[in-house]
C-alpha cells in the first residue's frame, strides 16, 4: 500500500492508535513488528517470510560474531552473512541482467547459447532492507555496536514499516537504541510528523505526480518530440524525482516521529548544491553515507595516492548506479556520476592554485552559475537515469542538443510552469532558513489554516491515476 | 515546563484550527457544488447542455429531436450528420448520450432539461433490456450510479426508484463532505490542469466529443483488444442475464419518462441500441421474454415506436460487442436515419390516448 493512499491512512491511524494505548512498551514492539510485517505482506507475503528468514540468520551470525574469539571464524560468520545477503539481491535484482549481458555478448561475438531466464519477482525495497541488515552485521563484526540481543527488536529494524521500501537507510547503531527505550507520549514530537508527513505528501501527489504528466509521454517516446519538449520533460521528471523521492522520505520521517521514532533526515536542498560533490552529500544522504563507509572508504577513500582515489570514486559511483537497478542505464548513470565527480576534485584543485579564480567563484554570481551548472549536469544524467534504455536516453541527449522539430508536450503547460515557480518557491524559502521564523510568528488560525489548504491541495492536485514511488522499483 | 505546556497547548490549537478550516474548505466547496457549479458536480452534463444550447442559438427555430442515452448512445450516433442530413427539413438532431445512465438517470436528465428551458420535439429514449433485470441486490445501473454527481433535490426524487437508497443517499453524502476527494478530478478539470491542446483530459482513449454531442473512441482495436473487452464486458454483465425478474423501479422509471413527455407534449420513441452477437447470446430466452414484453407494452399503452436495432451492425463494428467503433456508429447513424427518423418524423402525430394505470 502506497503512503498517500486510503487504505495506508486507515492501517496507520489503527496502529497509531493501538501503538499509544498499549501501556506496555514489549507489546508495541509486538505491534511495530506485526504491523510491518502486514505492510509489506500486502504486496507480497512469502517474500516478507524471505525478509524474516534472513533477518533471523542476522541476528543469529550477530550473535555467533559478538561471541566467537579468533578474527578468522568472525570472519567467516560476517561472510556468511554477506553470502546469504547479496547472495539474495543478486538473484531477485541482478541475475537476469548479467545473464541477459552475457547473452547478448556471446550473441556480438558470433556465439550462441541458451542460457535459462530466471521468473523472480523483484521484492520491494530489497536494496534498502539488504543494506540496512548488513550495515548491523558489518558493525558488529567492527565492534562498533554490541549484538542485539532481543530478535524482534532485530526484526523491527528491519522491517519497520515507514523506512523498510524506500528508505532512509538506517543505521542500526541509530534505530536500535531507540527500540529499547520506553517511548512516551511526545505531543510536540507528534506535531513534527504531522507536518513533516503533509510536506511529504504534498511534495508526493501536488508536485511530484502532477510533473510526472508532463515527462512521462516525453521520456516513453523521445523522437517524437523537439527539443524544447525534450529540454521541459527533462526539467520536470528532475524535479519530480526529488519531489517524489523526498516526499517519501518525509512522509516516512513524520510516520516514525507519529510512532515515537527518529530517522536521519535523507534530502538536504539538494538541488540547491553548489558542487557534484556537495550535491552527494544532500542527495539521498543515507545512501551516499553507506556507500563511503562500506565501500569508499574500506577500498582506501582518499587516503593514498590521487589516481587511487579516484579509483576508489568510479567504484563506489558505478556500483551506487547499479544499486539503483539491473540496466546499462543504471550503470552508465553510476558512471557519469563517478566521472563528475572525479572531474571536480580535479577542477577543485585546479581552483585551489588560482585564488582570483576561487575568489570569483564564492561570488553571488559565481555561487548561482555554480548551482545552475550543478543542477544542469544532474539534470542531464536523469536523462539516462530514466529512459528505458541507453540508446533512447543517447537518442534524447543528440535531439536536446542539436535542435529538431516534433511535438509539442500534450498539455497545456500554466500548470507545469505554476509547479515548478513552486518548487523555486519551496527552495528558496528553505534556503534562507528564515521560514521557520515567518512561520511560527503566523497566527495560529493563519497556521491551521496553512496546513488545511496544503492538504486540500495534495488531495485535489494529485492526478487520476496513483503512482507508486519511483525508488519503490529499487 | 511552563514553555513545554505552551508549546503542547499552541500545538494543540494549531490542530483543531487545521482541522476546523479543512471542514470549512470542504464546506464552501460542498455549497459551492451543489448551488453553483454543476460543471464541477456533473461535468458530462454540463458540457453536453452547453453544446445542446449553442446549437440551439444557431438555429432558434429548428425541431429538436434529442437522443437520451448511455455510453452506446454516446459513441453510436452520428448526430452532426443526421443534423446536417436534415437541415432542409430545419432540423436539429442532438446526441445526448452519457455514461452510466439507465432508465432513471434518463428521467432525472430529462427534468434537468426541461427546467433549462430545453423542450425537445422528439425524444428517443433509449432502452437496455438488461437494466430493467432484477437478478442481484440491485440492478446494474445502480451500480453505476454516482450519487455526488446529482443534486439534493435529485437525490431525494431518485429514492424511491432505488432498491438500495441508502447506497445513493451514502455517495451524495460523501461528495458533499469530502468534495475534495470525491470531486478532485472534475475540480482539476475545471482548473484546466489535465488539459491537454485539443481539450481532453489526458490521458484518454476517447477523441474529443463534436459539437452534436458525438464522442467516438480514439482509435481502431485489434482482435486481441476487442476480445480482451468483450471478456470484460461478459465479466461485467454476465452476474445481471441470470433469470428474468422484472425489476420494477427502472420500469417504474421508463413509465414516468413517458408520462412527463405526454404531459409535456413530446412525441417519444423507444431505441433499444445494436449490439453485437456474443453480447446477444447472453440473453436468456426468459430475459428475451420478459424484456420484450415489458418494451411492447410499454410501447403499445404509450402508442410510441420501439425501434430494435439490436441486430444492425456487423460484429467487426463493436469494441467490445456493445460500443461501437466509429465505422459502427456511421452504419449505425445511416440506418437510423432511414429506417427510424425520417419515416417517424415526416408520421403527423395521433391525438393522445388515455393514460394507463401504473
Amino acid at each position: 500500500m502506497l503512503f498517500c493512499s486510503k487504505q495506508f491512512f486507515l492501517f496507520f491511524a489503527a496502529v497509531f492508535v493501538l501503538h499509544w494505548t498499549m501501556p506496555w512498551h514489549r507489546l508495541r514492539v509486538v505491534l511495530l513488528v506485526a504491523a510491518s510485517f502486514y505492510f509489506y505482506a500486502s504486496w507480497n507475503k512469502w517474500l516478507a517470510l524471505i525478509i524474516c528468514a534472513t533477518t533471523c540468520m542476522d541476528y543469529v551470525v550477530a550473535l555467533g560474531i559478538e561471541r566467537c574469539r579468533t578474527p578468522l571464524h568472525k570472519k567467516l560468520l560476517l561472510g556468511v552473512s554477506l553470502a546469504v545477503n547479496l547472495g539474495l539481491l543478486f538473484y531477485f535484482k541482478y541475475a537476469n541482467f548479467f545473464l541477459d549481458s552475457l547473452r547478448e555478448a556471446l550473441e556480438a561475438a558470433g556465439a550462441s547459447a541458451s542460457l535459462p531466464v530466471l521468473q523472480v519477482i523483484l521484492p520491494i525495497g530489497i536494496s534498502f532492507y539488504t543494506f540496512e541488515a548488513l550495515n548491523y552485521t558489518i558493525d558488529v563484526y567492527r565492534g562498533r555496536m554490541p549484538a542485539e540481543r532481543n530478535i524482534l527488536h532485530l526484526m523491527l529494524f528491519i522491517l519497520f514499516f515507514p523506512h523498510l521500501v524506500a528508505g532512509p537507510i538506517v543505521r542500526a547503531k541509530d534505530f536500535l537504541p531507540q527500540v529499547g527505550r520506553r517511548k512516551r507520549r511526545d505531543w510536540p514530537r507528534f506535531h513534527l510528523g504531522v507536518q513533516f508527513f503533509l510536506r511529504g505528501l504534498f511534495k508526493k501527489l501536488a508536485i511530484a505526480d502532477r510533473l510526472a504528466l508532463y515527462a512521462d509521454p516525453v521520456f516513453g517516446d523521445p523522437g517524437q518530440f523537439g527539443t524544447t519538449s525534450l529540454w521541459l520533460a527533462t526539467l520536470a521528471y528532475t524535479l519530480q524525482a526529488y519531489c517524489d523521492f523526498s516526499g517519501y522520505s518525509d512522509m516516512a520521517i513524520g510516520a516514525a516521529h507519529m510512532l515515537g521514532y527518529k530517522l536521519a533526515q535523507n534530502f538536504n536542498l539538494p538541488l540547491l548544491s553548489t558542487s557534484i560533490s556537495e550535491f552527494w552529500r544532500r542527495w539521498h544522504i543515507s545512501l551516499s553515507s553507506w556507500l563511503r563507509d562500506y565501500v569508499f572508504i574500506p577500498l582506501g577513500g582518499s587516503r593514498g595516492a590521487r589516481w587511487r582515489t579516484y579509483c576508489n570514486l568510479f567504484i563506489t559511483f558505478t556500483l551506487c548506479g547499479m544499486w539503483h537497478g539491473a540496466t546499462w542505464s543504471f550503470v552508465a548513470f553510476g558512471v557519469i556520476h563517478s566521472l563528475m565527480l572525479i572531474g571536480h576534485h580535479l577542477f577543485r584543485d585546479y581552483c585551489g592554485r588560482r585564488p582570483r579564480l576561487d575568489a570569483v567563484l564564492q561570488t553571488g554570481t559565481g555561487t548561482a552559475l555554480r548551482i545552475a551548472l550543478t543542477f544542469l549536469c544532474f539534470a542531464l544524467s536523469l536523462v539516462i537515469f530514466r529512459t528505458q534504455t541507453l540508446a533512447s536516453g543517447v537518442t534524447m541527449l543528440e535531439r536536446m542538443f542539436w535542435p529538431c522539430d516534433g511535438k509539442p508536450i500534450p498539455l497545456y503547460m500554466h500548470g507545469y510552469w505554476i509547479t515548478v515557480v513552486v518548487v523555486a518557491l519551496g527552495h528558496a524559502l528553505a534556503a534562507g532558513e528564515r521560514w521557520k521564523d515567518l512561520v511560527y510568528r503566523l497566527p495560529v488560525p493563519v497556521r491551521g489554516l496553512g496546513y488545511a489548504t496544503m492538504f486540500t491541495l495534495a488531495i485535489v492536485l494529485a492526478p487520476a491515476a496513483g503512482r507508486a514511488f519511483i525508488y519503490f522499483q529499487f | 515546563m511552563f514553555r513545554r505546556v505552551t508549546i503542547i497547548r499552541t500545538w494543540r490549537a494549531e490542530f483543531l484550527w487545521a482541522l476546523a478550516c479543512f471542514a470549512a474548505i470542504q464546506l464552501a466547496l460542498a455549497v459551492a457544488i451543489e448551488r453553483w457549479l454543476q460543471d464541477v458536480r456533473d461535468p458530462e452534463y454540463v458540457e453536453k447542455l452547453e453544446r445542446l444550447q449553442a446549437r440551439q442559438s444557431e438555429t432558434p427555430h429548428a425541431r429538436l429531436v434529442l437522443v437520451l442515452g448511455s455510453s452506446r448512445t454516446l459513441l453510436g450516433l452520428e448526430a452532426g450528420r443526421l443534423s446536417e442530413s436534415l437541415k432542409d427539413e430545419n432540423t436539429l438532431v442532438f446526441n445526448f448520450g452519457l455514461k452510466g445512465v439507465g432508465p432513471r438517470l434518463q428521467l432525472v436528465y430529462l427534468r434537468r432539461l426541461l427546467a433549462a428551458g430545453v423542450q425537445p420535439d422528439w425524444l428517443f429514449v433509449e432502452v437496455i433490456p438488461v437494466l430493467f433485470n432484477h437478478s442481484a441486490e440491485r440492478t446494474l445501473e445502480e451500480d453505476w450510479f454516482n450519487g455526488a454527481r446529482l443534486g439534493r433535490t435529485e437525490v431525494r426524487f431518485l429514492r424511491p426508484y432505488c432498491s438500495q437508497p441508502l447506497r445513493l443517499m451514502r455517495q451524495w453524502w460523501l461528495g458533499r463532505c469530502l468534495p475534495c476527494s470525491i470531486h478532485h478530478e472534475e475540480l482539476r478539470d475545471f482548473l484546466a490542469l489535465d488539459a491537454s491542446e485539443d481539450g481532453l483530459a489526458y490521458p484518454s482513449a476517447m477523441g474529443k466529443m463534436d459539437d452534436y454531442g458525438w464522442q467516438p473512441v480514439v482509435s481502431t482495436v485489434s482482435p486481441d483488444q476487442r476480445q480482451r473487452s468483450t471478456e470484460l464486458t461478459h465479466r461485467q454483465y454476465a452476474p445481471s442475464f441470470r433469470g428474468f425478474e422484472l425489476a420494477a423501479r427502472p420500469a417504474q422509471a421508463l413509465y414516468d419518462l413517458l408520462k412527463l413527455c405526454r404531459a409535456r407534449g413530446i412525441r417519444v420513441a423507444l431505441l433499444v441500441p445494436p449490439e453485437g452477437s456474443e453480447f446477444r447470446a447472453l440473453y436468456t430466452p426468459a430475459m428475451n421474454a420478459g424484456a420484450d414484453r415489458l418494451l411492447k407494452t410499454l410501447s403499445k399503452s404509450f402508442e410510441v415506436p420501439l425501434i430494435d436495432a439490436r441486430t444492425w451492425v456487423p460484429d467487426s463494428c463493436f469494441w467490445d460487442s456493445h460500443h461501437l467503433l466509429p465505422d459502427g456508429a456511421a452504419a449505425f447513424t445511416t440506418r437510423f436515419e432511414c429506417e427510424a427518423l425520417r419515416p417517424l418524423l415526416q408520421a403527423k402525430p395521433s391525438p393522445p390516448c388515455e393514460l394507463p394505470a401504473d
